[in-house]
Parts: structure tokens; sequence; C-alpha cells
């Protein structure tokens, strides 16, 4: 027997603890606000300036670029470790994994100290860069490139492993009975597969890369035009001209919601 | 193109030791419960996994001897596979699935898809060329699969349970086309089932595979007649009778008939099976409740464990298990006449 009681009970029964509620609004309320303190200070009347200054364009150009770079190199360099991570078998795989993490819980500024002191002109490696072939990194645009990619390629690392150990491995054995050799397998079947995980990895290392700042400042340096991108020129202006930072700042609002929702069908809300 | 293997290779639990042959033009099935070691030995064929010794020679070439370090790969042993559950590329459409392999073999693009499109075509796709394999049946996903496999001319076909996916009234269709398909191929082919019926109505040969050891090889006949472990008994060991039902009777051969009781009101041609342990025998006419009785001769006795397989002619030939208990008190050796006794209400009754 169905009655009017009954179903406002079943509703009952669905309905989430009142205290679950009010936290998770305290929550949605306390990531939300900060936004609404940006646009609310938002200068609105010198923006146009503001964000047609030189200094701003070539930090804007300067953050695509080099984020775009710095994932393109991590999917470069990630894909292949991820394959060995997932794919093979050798001692010391779980410490080599341990260690490709660690800039995702390192604290940036340590990231580009221990960059300077590795790859820097007087650095562990950066020596004979310097003296066999005249490179050098810091204070470059190549060097903001590296800091970058140094601490977006574990989330692509991650990302990808992930994907690679889940995907039924027999679609690769079916591939190699068809006459596809190591390679074709992978371009035509792994990579197809991995895709959606491959494009998540990608997303969430060029995030990460867009908003680099302390590898940045400490590694590359703060100099316009080769490597301040946009988080450095946004704190420096936040010293002088708090207007020009809040109008900065929402330029990579607006490019966070745009990549948010360009992804949301493929990862976030799958 | 004939298949010489002896594979012995060790995988987790399992210990594998078999050695068998497949002719051109001859279906093997591999029959055996699950862990028994079918779909490594596949494997091991077809180049996925490397045995440990032993050899598999097809065509007089070796493609795996670790004694002599001979290893061709996978993508260069021209060795198709069905797979279980199909295993097509989700990302790919129908036509593409089955070019796949062409384009692997050196054909251009729009050549492989021509030749896929003809492929389909064969098998009755035409209309699902371009279709997902999420957007394909589970008998038109095995259609494709069994393309992909055959588009390359194989030199050896591997199927592995192509039908163990298929609900039960798609199988019984799809077995009977898979049968016409893997007639028009003329390798050797070897497919692995735990299915008895897939064995009688596809194998020409079978294999029986337990614990990773081959326990009996033969006709699907000479298994009933003389099944040689308890699993084969079991599984392979049935009266199976093909004939026409209508009404409650099955018609056997010339006039004789069996009653049997047909619920959901089927007509035309029809698998019976009775099993051997719902077979009595008796020394005089029975007059009980048994619908069906008929006088035999004892042809072969065979004994394992507790029971013994008493083997009949007559107008139906059967098979029934029996203990030797009574065995004994009945004095049946070959050549003994007895009743048969079988109840309608345990026959089974498929169509085919």
């Amino acid at each position: 027997m169905t009655s009017r009681g009954d179903g406002r009970r079943a509703l009952r029964a669905h309905r989430p603890p009142a205290a679950a509620c009010a936290l998770a609004a305290l929550a949605v309320g306390f990531l939300v606000l900060p936004l609404v303190g940006l646009v609310q200070r938002a200068p609105w009347s010198q923006m146009w300036a503001d964000l047609t200054d030189p200094a701003t364009k070539d930090a804007l150009r300067l953050s695509l670029e080099c984020s775009l770079a710095a994932t393109g190199l991590s999917a470069l360099l990630g894909i292949p470790l991820a394959w060995v991570l997932a794919r093979t078998d050798f001692p010391g795989r779980s410490l080599t994994r341990a260690v490709v993490l660690l800039p995702m819980v390192l604290p940036p500024v340590v990231g580009g100290i221990a960059l300077f002191f590795a790859i820097g002109p007087r650095g562990l490696l950066g020596q004979y860069l310097d003296d066999w072939f005249g490179v050098r990194l810091p204070f470059t645009t190549l060097g903001t490139i590296i800091a970058e990619t140094f601490v977006a390629m574990p989330f692509l690392v991650i990302t990808v492993e992930a994907a690679l150990r889940s995907i039924d491995r027999r679609y690769e054995d079916a591939a190699s009975t068809l006459g596809a050799g190591r390679w074709t397998v992978f371009r035509r079947v792994t990579l197809p597969l991995i895709a959606p995980s491959l494009l998540a990895g990608a997303a969430l290392s060029w995030a990460r890369a867009l908003g680099e700042f302390g590898a940045t400042i400490t590694f590359a340096g703060n100099l316009q035009g080769k490597t301040q991108t946009m988080p450095l020129a946004i704190f420096v202006a936040f010293e002088h001209d708090p207007a020009t930072a809040v109008a900065l700042s929402l330029v990579l609002v607006a490019i966070s919601i745009a990549v948010l929702v360009g992804l949301r069908d493929r990862w976030f809300f799958a | 193109m004939t298949l010489d293997a002896e594979l012995d290779l060790q995988l987790g639990t399992l210990d594998l030791s078999v050695t068998f042959d497949a002719q051109p033009g001859e279906t093997v099935v591999l029959l055996g419960p699950n862990g028994a070691g079918k779909t490594t030995v596949l494997r091991a064929l077809a180049g996925l996994i490397p045995i440990d010794r032993g050899h598999i020679t097809l065509d007089g070439a070796d493609l795996d001897d670790p004694t002599h370090t001979t290893w061709v790969p996978a993508e260069r042993r021209r060795i198709g596979v069905v797979f279980q559950d199909n295993v097509l590329f989700p990302h790919l459409s129908a036509l593409d699935n089955v070019a796949f392999g062409l384009r692997g073999h050196g054909v251009r693009r729009n050549a492989a898809r021509r030749e896929a499109r003809t492929w389909l075509e064969r098998m009755g796709l035409a209309e699902h060329v371009d279709a997902r394999p999420s957007q394909l049946s589970g008998g038109q996903a095995q259609r494709v699969a069994l393309a992909r496999a055959l588009a390359r001319s194989p030199r050896l076909l591997l199927l592995d349970e192509p039908l163990a996916a298929l609900d039960a009234t798609t199988r019984l269709a799809v077995r009977r086309d898979l049968r016409t398909h893997l007639d028009r191929f003329d390798g050797p082919r070897l497919l692995v089932t735990h299915d008895p019926i897939d064995a009688m109505i596809l194998a020409d040969r079978v294999i029986v595979l337990e614990h990773g050891r081959v326990t009996q090889t033969g006709t699907v006949s000479e298994l009933r007649a003389h099944p040689r472990s308890e699993y084969a008994a079991n599984l392979i060991g049935v009266n199976l009778y093909r004939g026409t039902l209508s009404g409650d009777r099955v018609t056997v051969g010339t006039g004789t008939s069996l009653a049997v009781v047909n619920d959901d009101r089927v007509t035309g041609e029809v698998f019976a099976t009775i099993r051997p342990e719902s077979v009595a025998l008796h020394p005089d006419q029975p007059t009980g409740s048994p619908r069906n009785t008929w006088a035999g001769t004892v042809t072969t006795i065979d004994r394992y464990g507790p029971r013994a397989r008493v083997a009949l002619d007559g107008p139906i030939g059967i098979t029934a298990e029996i203990t030797q208990e009574a065995l004994d008190e009945l004095a049946i050796r070959p050549g003994t006449r007895l009743w048969v006794s079988a109840k309608a209400t345990e026959i089974e009754v498929d169509p085919f």
C-alpha cells in the first residue's frame, strides 16, 4: 500500500544529514568566496589598459608558451616513463615511482633550488653544460620550461600509468596476432585506449605548469619577456599596483574555467 | 599446414605439459574445465607467451623451440586468433577492426578497407561496417572477430571460447554459422571450450585437457563410448540423439521414437540428451512408469571407480551408467540381452 505518508518517509530516507549539508555549504563558500573577492575588486575601467600593457602581454604569451612546451615535454618523456613503470618489472621500481612523484609533494621553491644546484651554472650537470656547450639555463625561457616540466610531469606520469595498468592487455595481444609490431600496437591500440586519461593527465600538468611560481622564480628568475610568467607578473604587480594584479588574476581564472568546462565530460565528471 | 606442438610450461600454479597435432581442414576441440590450461595453450601457440620446453612447429617450421632458441614473435606467426569476448578494438569501426590486420600485412589503407568490406559482407554484416563494437550484438561481434582473424589468411586458426559470451538462443544460430565458416578455412583450426555441445557439433577430434595434462584424445563418439576420466564421462558421455520433435515424441533415425516432455511446444530439429546415470537396466521387460522401454544387447562395459558404463545395441543405441554391484548382480557381460528404461522426464530436448 502506498500513501502520501510512505512517500514522504521515503523522501526523508534519502535526505542527507543536516550537519553534512551545512559543512558542504561551508566548503563551497570557502572555495568560492576568494573568487568573489577577486571579481568585486576587478578594475573594469582600467582592465583594457592593464591587459594590453607590454609587460602583461609578454607574461601572458610566455605563460602560454612555456606551459604548453612543458606539457609537451612532460608527454614526450612522461608517456615512456609511465609505460616502463606500468609494464616492466625491475628492481627498485617502487623507489623509482616514489622519486618520480616527489615533485608533486615537494615545495616548488625547494624544487627550484634543487634544479639550480643540478643544472645551474655551477651545478652537478650544469657546469658541463656551461663548459662544453656554453648553455646556461637559469634566467632563460628554456630554464622556465624546465622548471615547469619538473613540477608538472608527475601529474601526467601518474595518470597515464594508472590508465596503462587498467586497460585490457588482450587488445594489445589481439593487435600483435594481427601482425602489428610493438610500435604499431602502441600507436594504433594502446594510445587510443588511454587517450581520455592522457588528455586528463596533460590537462592536469598543463594547469600545474601554468600556475607554477616557486620553482620558476627560484631557478629561472623574474625577467620580463624571458622568464616572467603570469603568476610572477601578478606577484610583482601586487606589491605596487593591486588593481593590475587583480586584472591579471582574472585572466588566469578565465583560462582555468575554460579548461574545466572543456574537460568536464571527459574526465572531471566521468 | 600441419600443426605439431609439444608444450611444456609453468604459469603461476598451472603446470602445463601437452603434446598434440592438428591437420589441415581439421577442427580440433580442446575441451576441459576452467583452469585446465586451455587458454594458455592458445596463448603459447599464438606467441603471446613463450614455452619453457618442447616445440611449436607449423608447416614444418619451428615457431618456438627453447632448446634451439627459436622464437617467432606473435606478429610474424600469421596465426588467426578469435579471443574470448571477441576483444574487438572499441575505438575502431567493424570495418577498421577487420582492416587492422590487413594493413599490418602491407596492404594500403583503401585496399585494406575494400577487402575488409568483402569479408564483412561474406559474414552477412554489410549493414554494420561502420558500427562500433559496442553497437553490435554478441553474435555480430563474434562474426566480426572471426572475419578479423580470417582476413589475414592465417596458417592456423585459434578460437578461445567463441560462444561463451552469447546467450542461449543466439548460441545455437552462431554455432551452426561457425561450423560453416570453419569448414571454409582450409588450415588447421583449434577451438577451446568447456561446453560439450560445442565439441559435439564442431569437433572432428576432441582433446580433453585436465590440470594441464591431456587425459584423452578421440572423436566425440569414441569419447562418449569410452570416457577415460570422470570429467569426460560427465560432460561428453551423455547419450545424444538428433531427431525431429513433434508433439511429445522425438523421432530418431528410421521409425524409432522417444517419449519426451515438450514443455515449450517446440517442433522440428532437436537434440535429445539422456544422461547415462538416468538410464536403468532390467533383466525382464519393466512395466512401471518409464515411458521408454526397449530391449538391447550389451556391446561393451567400461569400469571406473565404483561405476560401470554399459553400452547397448538395439533400436536405439544407448549407454547406461550403473554401479559395479548391479553389474555383478545382473551378471552383465558383452552379449547379454537386457531391457532398457528411460523416463520421459529425464530426457532433455534442445532445439538444433
